[in-house]
């Protein structure tokens, strides 16, 4: 008997250890928000991001070094443009945990640009657990601190991650997990796998070339420079 | 004399042709201008509520982006 559940484990074992490389999709869901729902300015925009964002799916793509995030392609619309803005959905992450790497991709209005960052998260990890499809999934805490003109402002970050899918990425560039996060919250969007492909084998993530290369603080006075007449 | 006072009927007319262009591209061209004019403010009102409200300035830019545009498209579809 002894004998029989030995082999069993080692066989699970073995399973998890031929997981090389894993293919995730999510979905987008916006939710409603104290500040961006209630002002007169943003609350319709907003409204028409919590419709749109139903359209707006994600793939995780990842070995166990190499990931990359990125929005799947989509046709557009006022409500979707607006999703995407809300929940900066057009920015893509590559992240090589063995260089160290982290690469964040914009695209837009603005052009295509290519940000090295270095954010990492002080993650918090609770004893909640929960069931998303088959897996089960462990709570981890943690703060998005915004520093803008106004202020600093700290959102809740909340993470699902599921360490019987042992990769340590995530959606949107969270990373850092002991397992695969399944679903993530930041404010009041959420992030949730809606397909989980693993594979044996392993696949190579290249680093995408495109854009040009700038620093954080360029991209942002990009981004916040008023329209000029005529564009 | 027939011919000539043709000549000038036609002048008198083609001049008048000509202005009523010109007023209506300078109608055009205002158009234009205030629409611009109204939705750069409709930029600026929503990046600022967008950073009041804990938006990053990055996520304040890009969503006060999309409000130009829908502005500047509503307003030339009204037109």
């Amino acid at each position: 008997m002894l004998g029989k559940i030995i082999v069993i484990f080692i066989f699970i074992g073995n399973l998890s250890a031929q997981t090389n490389s894993l293919s995730v999709n999510y979905s987008l869901q916006i939710g409603f928000d104290e500040g961006f729902s209630k002002n007169d300015i943003l609350k319709d925009y907003y409204a028409l991001a919590q419709k749109g964002a139903q359209a707006i799916k994600f793939k995780l793509e990842a070995n166990k070094i190499v990931s990359y995030f990125t929005m799947v392609d989509l046709i557009k619309n006022e409500e979707i443009d607006f999703a995407i803005s809300f929940s900066e959905a057009s920015t893509s992450y590559f992240i090589d945990i063995e260089k160290g790497k982290k690469i964040k991709y914009e695209s837009g209005f603005f052009g295509e640009y290519m940000i090295e960052y270095q954010e990492t998260t002080n993650w918090k990890l609770e004893n909640e657990t929960k069931q998303i499809g088959d897996y089960l999934c462990y709570k981890a805490t943690s703060e998005q601190v915004v520093v803008n003109p106004k202020g600093t402002f700290k959102h809740p970050i909340v993470a699902w991650y599921c360490p019987s899918i042992p990769f340590n990425f995530g959606p949107k560039g969270y990373d850092g997990l002991p397992g695969l996060v399944l679903e993530l919250q930041v404010r009041n969007i959420t992030w949730g796998a809606t397909k989980i492909e693993l594979s044996n084998e392993s696949i190579i993530i290249d680093k995408p070339s495109k854009g040009k290369l700038i620093t954080e603080e360029e991209f942002k006075k990009i981004v916040a420079s008023p329209p000029m007449f005529g564009n | 004399m027939k011919k000539m006072i043709f000549s000038a009927v036609a002048l008198v007319a083609f001049s008048f042709a000509g202005m009523a262009n010109e007023v209506v591209e300078k109608k055009v061209e205002s158009k234009v201008e205030s629409t611009q004019t109204g939705c750069h403010n409709v930029y600026l009102d929503t990046y600022q509520s967008a950073i009041d409200n804990g938006a990053n300035e990055t996520q304040a830019g890009k969503v006060a982006w999309d409000a130009y545009k829908s502005c500047t498209e509503k307003v030339l579809t009204q037109t």
